[in-house]
């Protein structure tokens, strides 16, 4: 009987072993505002991300030798609107890059398409949670022909303690990418090319 | 190994993989329904209060496998609604709180669940009411189940559902935002 209970354990842990569990990277975005004394960039942006980006998922190392899966781009797509909607005088979403319609509706005038990058690690090795996270995060901007006019970057790094992550699996990368979130947000609105 | 180590091992790993106490992630908008508001041409919107109708399928806390799943907004799933609302029309530039036009409602179900053995499923349904200077311009009920694939493994099917509360969430609201009735009684 002892064997038997003792392989059903094991059978469970084998199981669960070496899965990528999901989480998400998607920030808090509550308090993300414009900064007191900031002015917002005078144009229209529409912040373009692929279908194929959208529905990307990534898998990266999580603790005890075990992976988590996320969405980059599904999870921080909202951030991303938050932040050209603090730092620029409107933004849309633009589904193509040749939608014409809505570039002339919107009257958009910079093209924004974001590139992310992301790492995690653990110092876990009973729980399969990422304790680490970088997110890197590298936006071209284009005029509506397609001619680059920024590319502007911003890396940001989030950790979490296993009392953190007991709750909220995610943490440590949604910390992540709102920390990327943030400074990138800064880095757009010192931007001279985006004001010209 | 030694099966004096792999029996804690493996204790431990069956502990730690159920039974806790959880959070459900915060809201976050769909940017496709944030496009949407945006595009209708709606007037300034505040948002009341949503009450939670108490009945089989609404629960709070959400219980997943012996874990239990609770809302980040005041442990009220009626809240998170609210929120997710108010994060919508926010991001669409059209919250305004000294608006004429208030939504409100209530939560009538509540369920995320993920057996043993096939899809995980998530269930909610609202009643949605929207009023201009006091008078009623639209009430409704919208439902939504919600699918996905999950696990017998809980260390993968409970996060897998955590995360996906956010989404089915979402879907409810795309519900309500896609009715032109409701988006009639917000211009």
């Amino acid at each position: 009987m002892q064997s038997l209970r003792l392989g059903f354990m094991m059978a469970v842990v084998i199981m669960a072993a070496g899965c990528a569990h999901q989480m998400t990277i998607r920030a808090d975005i509550a308090g993300l505002a414009l900064p007191a004394g900031a002015t917002p960039i005078p144009k229209n942006v529409g912040l373009h991300i692929s279908p194929d980006n959208r529905a990307k998922e990534v898998t990266t190392p999580g603790g005890g030798g075990d992976k988590v899966s996320y969405r980059p781009y599904a999870d921080m797509e909202t951030g991303l609107y938050k932040v050209f909607g603090n730092t620029f005088q409107n933004v849309d979403l633009l589904s193509t890059l040749s939608d014409v319609n809505s570039i002339a509706k919107h009257s958009l005038t910079l093209i924004a398409i974001p590139e992310i990058t992301t790492t995690s690690s653990s110092n876990g090795v009973f729980t399969w949670m990422a304790t680490d996270f970088t997110v890197q995060l590298s936006c071209k901007f284009t005029d509506v022909a397609g001619r680059e006019v920024a590319t502007v970057s911003s890396t940001g790094t989030g950790h979490a303690e296993f009392s953190d992550l007991k709750s909220d699996f995610s943490v440590a990368g949604e910390r992540a990418s709102r920390d990327a979130l943030e400074k990138f947000q800064a880095a757009v609105l010192q931007s001279e090319a985006l004001r010209k | 190994m030694n099966r004096g180590y792999l029996l804690p091992l493996c204790l431990a790993t069956i502990t730690l993989s159920s039974g806790c106490s959880m959070m459900a992630p915060r809201y976050t908008a769909s940017i496709d329904n944030v496009q949407k508001i945006k595009d209708a041409d709606t007037q300034p919107v505040k948002v009341g209060t949503f009450e939670s109708t108490p009945g089989k399928g609404n629960a709070n806390p959400i219980s997943i496998r012996g874990s239990s799943l609770a809302s980040p907004y005041d442990s009220s799933y009626a809240k998170y609604i609210a929120e997710a609302l108010r994060q919508d029309l926010e991001l669409a530039g059209r919250l305004a709180p000294d608006a004429k036009i208030e939504i409100s409602g209530a939560l009538q179900k509540n369920d995320v669940n993920i057996p043993a053995v096939g899809s995980g499923t998530g269930d909610l349904e609202a009643r949605f009411i929207v009023k201009r200077a006091g008078e009623m311009k639209y009430d409704q009920v919208k439902t939504i189940h919600d699918v996905w694939e999950s696990s017998f493994v809980g260390a993968v099917a409970i996060p897998r559902a955590q995360a996906r509360y956010p989404v089915i969430v979402q879907k409810l609201l795309a519900e309500l935002y896609a009715d032109p009735a409701f988006i009639e009684a917000l211009k």
